[in-house]
């Protein structure tokens, strides 16, 4: 998050530094279930709510650069091979391209793509982890930060100068590494893996309202 | 005449088996006893030694001695009091054949001996490695010993079983266990193998007391899977504690037919994770964890697999000590009083057989001890009512060093129609050191001990193995706070290390034996099976792990910390 409010800071300093026109925005949507895949296994994870965030500025007239983090959560059904039962977030964190389109005064079409970074986290399912805690074990599972690749495209209303709404389609690329592990905890024997390469790819439709000054 | 020669082949080892819990122990205690016999004996040996051949064990010798100068009837008597398969004429027998000569086509010099066995009328069951297990005309015995093509003849080798005569699974803390959904495995059952003397009356057990269905194979020569009970009560344990567990039950009679069970037990596929073993063999081993038998275990181990051994219960039934004779009359004085008999009081028709062995194994190579035992001891086995001891008969092999000798001799096969004494002598016959012998008494209540007693190191092997799991057994009820059956064996090994590596619930019920009706550590090597194979099925743990945790989860019970008696403790499978 450190990192986030940097670059937000940054992009800030630069708009208003080079005195373009800035755009903050919010996007509340729904992140559609992907498929995790681990090594040579697979499963899914639903889809849910997610929230972004993003600030930019223009670059040329309808160029402009945008710094967006979107927050989504994902529940996990679980598999064998892949994560267990639980609940996984994402937050890619990423710099993107917006390239506008105007129609008129008041419909902005536009295309974005970009590249980030996507802090993720995993959480198994509590009644799972109580259940081997009754036989004294710790279960844990994770998984890890990657790189994150978006592209997609929108379509912004201008209600007011100032104020605009708009609808967007976003594919999030990213594939991570996760771990899980058992530990006794008499004896400390623990039993761990990696799941490589998993796949958290994922379609982001969302609502957005923005205000540029 | 208060001695009879009875047949009991077969029974003796299920004797013992069966009447363990459920006869009255020969306690010194319940009855009026007779001052032990004089330090002096009555009658001679009935044999020359120096008509003994070595190249044949003394017992073989001494079969064939009686076919040719009494008669068939008189072999007939006393293979039957001693477990040997004489059938007809023939008798089973296992040649150790000679490579000496012997080209590349038959490296082990097994078809050579083959077809010399054949020659002689006689039939070859099965082969391992050097070993040929044959049906062949008593007559023949001294024939065929002498031929190039044997270094030595001698009886099969057979198990005792671990029985003395399921409430383990509650006290394990099996039982949630099975309902606790799989993590990180697929739930595959774990491949259970059942390796025993028989499995009477298992189909009637399938889908209820056992899996609905279950792989079977017969190594005996007969292919008889119903040979004995015993087996059958094993499976149900392991069943009882993993029910989905897939079991393979294959049984065997002689050592041979161990080694062929194990070669095909290590070639199933997929591979057997887990063997339940509840039987242990004596003379068969150093008591260092090698001998033919440990080396059935680490072939198994070798092949990723984990042994579940009984220890034996021979606890109160076991000796050992150094050669001592003092008044260097060539008898061993058991103790310091100047006594030279090993004695024990028992009621009338028990029949025990004492198998003494002594440190001069030698090395084990992998298939046999080399070189031949050098250091030769001569047992003599008596009975007494109360007067002097009387001779009965003495088991006198040839230790000379010559490839196949082993420094084992076991007298037995009688009984007594009333309470008597029973008691044997060792005599030195030639030897350069003073050897640490070590006796077994099999065919007497579990509860018995011997004078002077000595449970230190009462491992049977290949309980011995440190490729085996060992198990003692503790009553289920007595759990949490010991103590163990006074009959479980006790270590520590020859070579100093620590068994048993844990103690399981013995005294339960099976449908088998019936109500709490099945003990001893034959009862408590399934349970250590089936908790290896619950949580290898529930768990992504590997079978070593597995054993390590339950080593930190046992309930430590006796000395802090792993020991003797109990090992690292009382399984359990519960959050410690």
């Amino acid at each position: 998050m450190k990192k986030f409010g940097g670059v937000f800071l940054l992009v800030v300093c630069l708009a208003l530094g080079a005195n373009a026109a800035v755009r903050i925005g919010i996007v509340p949507g729904f992140s559609l279930g992907g498929t995790l895949v681990a090594a040579d296994s697979e499963s899914t994870f639903d889809g849910g709510f997610s929230l972004g965030f993003g600030i930019g500025f223009d670059l040329m007239k309808y160029v402009s650069a945008e710094i967006r983090g979107t927050w989504a959560n994902h529940a996990v059904p679980g598999s064998l091979n892949g994560l267990s039962q639980g609940k996984m977030t994402c937050l890619p964190v990423e710099l993107m391209i917006v390239g506008r389109f105007p129609v008129g005064q008041k419909l902005f079409p536009y295309v974005f793509g970009g590249a980030g970074y996507a802090f993720n986290s995993f959480t198994v399912e509590t009644a799972l982890v109580d259940d081997w805690a009754d036989f004294g074990f710790t279960l844990s599972e994770s998984v890890k930060g990657a790189p994150s690749f978006s592209f997609g495209a929108g379509v912004d209303y201008a209600i007011t100068p100032k104020f605009l709404i708009g609808f967007e389609g976003k594919m999030v690329i990213c594939k991570t590494d996760g771990e899980w592990s058992l530990e006794d905890d008499t004896t400390g024997e623990t039993i761990s893996a990696t799941l490589t390469g998993m796949s958290l790819n994922r379609f982001i439709v969302g609502l957005g309202l923005k205000y540029q000054f | 005449m208060n001695f009879k020669k009875i047949a009991l082949v077969f029974l003796v080892p299920v004797f013992v088996l069966l009447t363990l819990d459920r006869i009255t122990p020969a306690s010194s205690d319940a009855q009026t006893v007779p001052p032990p016999p004089p330090n002096q004996a009555v009658g001679e040996p009935e044999l020359d030694k120096s008509a003994v051949s070595p190249k044949i064990e003394y017992r073989l010798y001494r079969l064939y001695e009686l076919y040719r100068t009494k008669g068939l009837d008189a072999a007939r008597e006393y293979a039957a009091a001693r477990d040997i398969d004489l059938d007809g004429e023939t008798v089973r027998v296992v040649a150790v054949a000679s490579s000496a000569g012997i080209g590349q086509a038959d490296p082990n010099g097994v078809a050579t001996l083959g077809a010399r066995i054949a020659s002689l009328g006689g039939t070859v069951e099965t082969t391992y490695q050097s070993l040929v297990q044959n049906r062949l005309p008593i007559g023949a015995i001294e024939t065929i010993a002498h031929s190039p093509s044997v270094d030595y003849l001698r009886l099969p080798l057979k198990p005792q079983l671990q029985t003395v005569t399921s409430e383990g699974v509650e006290a394990v803390g099996a039982k949630p266990w099975q309902s606790l959904d799989a993590y990180r495995t697929s739930g595959d059952p774990a491949n259970v193998v059942v390796l025993d003397a028989g499995f009477t009356g298992y189909a009637s057990l399938l889908g209820t007391e056992l899996p609905a269905s279950v792989i079977t194979k017969s190594f005996r020569a007969d292919g008889n899977l119903s040979a004995h009970v015993h087996g059958a009560a094993c499976a149900e344990i392991i069943h009882d504690l993993a029910p989905n567990a897939n079991l393979t039950l294959v049984n065997f009679n002689t050592d041979v037919e161990h080694h062929n069970a194990v070669n095909w037990i290590n070639a199933q596929t997929p591979k057997p994770d887990i063997l339940s073993y509840s039987m242990g063999w004596f003379n068969s081993g150093d008591g260092k964890g090698t001998g033919p038998i440990c080396e059935d275990v680490k072939k198994f181990s070798d092949n990723g697999g984990f042994w579940s051994a009984s220890a034996g219960n021979y606890a109160n039934n076991h000796w050992h000590g150094a050669y001592f004779d003092p008044g260097n009359n060539g008898y061993m004085d058991f103790d310091t009083s100047g006594y030279e008999w090993l004695y024990v009081y028992l009621p009338a028709y028990y029949s025990p057989t004492f198998w003494v062995n002594w440190d001069d194994w030698g090395t084990w190579n992998g298939s046999s001890y080399t070189p031949g035992s050098s250091q030769d001891y001569d047992v003599e086995l008596f009975w007494s009512t109360g007067g002097a001891w009387s001779y009965l008969e003495n088991s006198t092999s040839w230790q000379t060093g010559q490839p196949g000798q082993e420094p084992i001799e076991a007298v037995g096969g009688w009984y007594a129609n009333v309470p008597a004494w029973w008691g044997i002598r060792v005599r030195r016959w030639s030897t350069t050191r003073n050897c640490k012998l070590e006796v077994f008494i099999s065919g007497i209540s579990s509860s018995t001990k011997p004078t002077p007693h000595d449970a230190t190191g009462s491992l049977s092997s290949p309980a011995d193995s440190p490729n085996a799991i060992t198990q003692g057994a503790v009553d289920w009820s007595d759990m949490a706070r010991g103590p163990h059956h006074t009959y479980s064996s006790i270590g520590p090994t020859e070579d100093g290390r620590i068994k048993p590596d844990f103690s399981s619930p013995s005294r339960v019920s099976t449908a088998t034996y019936g109500t709490t009706d099945f003990s001893g550590t034959s009862a408590a090597a399934p349970h250590f099976a089936g908790i290896l194979a619950l949580m290898k099925e529930k768990t992504p743990y590997s079978l070593s792990q597995i054993v390590a945790i339950l080593a930190g989860r046992a309930i430590d019970l006796g000395s802090a910390g792993k020991d003797n008696t109990y090992g690292n403790g009382f399984s359990n499978m519960a959050k410690k």
